[in-house]
């Protein structure tokens, strides 16, 4: 299975980037609360998925993980906060920040195929209820 | 340990300096910058300035670990009473958590057999220096990034 875990991020991308799409058409329908858990949800669980799954795939190189991580949500945060407002992207930012930083450590700590899938049922099942709460709510 | 003594120094500055600036102009704030403005000052001044702080103090685990709790709260309480009671609450939820997971990671660099990672691969230098620097470099673009907020 473990030659596998490359294809998960791809999965985890694409998911990402049709969210995104779907949030980008309704960003003037959603109010700031929602945006900011919309921000803090994606950033977050896009950082750990990155840092566990490539923990998993090459475990030698510690310090490129750490960097590739946490620019990731970062990155990833930043974007889907930018959708807002200003303060929305920090929120996003500093919790993408915070988990992208301690996602190679909770990897290399548990690491198993049961782990990884159940932290892609998470990821998958976060971003479907963010999309359902913003039908419900607007 | 004397770069980890001078980073700590600078991290010491800007935070300061940060500080400075958002104190001056704290009766512009709405409820909802003070709420963000003390989320992301405690999240990142805690983490970097106990994650400097183990590496300095790293022989006297237990104590260390207890003493950077208490800076990480005393840090959060100090960003938070910008504004009201709400902000205090999360500048002490956001400095705890920093505060913890700045201490995992200085255990972690130091000694990377906790978590079952190879240990022959980087020598202590290297990772100390590495995360120093990065914490200084991410603690600059937090602040630049916070404080940009003001103008938009």
């Amino acid at each position: 299975m473990s030659e596998w875990y490359g294809l998960l991020i791809y999965m985890n991308l694409v998911v990402m980037f049709l969210a995104y799409i779907y949030f980008y058409k309704r960003r003037k329908l959603i109010g700031f609360h929602l945006g900011m858990n919309i921000a803090m949800v994606a950033g977050g669980s896009l950082a750990i998925g990155t840092g566990v799954i490539l923990i998993n795939q090459f475990p030698l190189h510690f310090l490129e993980i750490t960097i590739i991580a946490t620019l990731t949500g970062l990155i990833i945060g930043s974007l889907f906060g930018g959708l807002f407002d200003y303060q929305t992207l920090l929120t996003g930012f500093i919790n993408g920040l915070m988990m992208g930083i301690m996602s190679p450590m909770i990897g290399a700590a548990a690491s198993g195929t049961t782990f990884i899938l159940f932290l892609e049922f998470c990821i998958i099942g976060a971003f479907g209820l963010l999309i359902l709460s913003s039908k419900n709510s607007s | 340990m004397n770069t980890i003594m001078l980073i700590l120094l600078t991290n010491c500055l800007i935070a300061l300096f940060a500080y400075r600036v958002l104190f001056r102009s704290r009766y512009l704030f709405s409820d909802r910058f003070g709420f963000i403005v003390s989320i992301t000052g405690g999240n990142i001044v805690s983490l970097v300035m106990t994650n400097n702080l183990f590496y300095l103090f790293s022989n006297h685990f237990t104590v260390i670990s207890f003493v950077n709790l208490l800076i990480g709260v005393a840090i959060g309480v100090t960003i938070g009473s910008l504004l009201n009671s709400q902000t205090l609450i999360a500048g002490i939820y956001s400095g705890g958590t920093g505060a913890i997971m700045g201490t995992m990671i200085g255990a972690v660099s130091l000694d990377p057999s906790i978590c079952s990672l190879p240990t022959q691969i980087y020598n202590q230098q290297e990772l100390v220096l590495f995360f120093g620097l990065f914490g200084l470099f991410l603690h600059l673009l937090t602040t630049l990034l916070l404080l940009f907020a003001l103008k938009v």
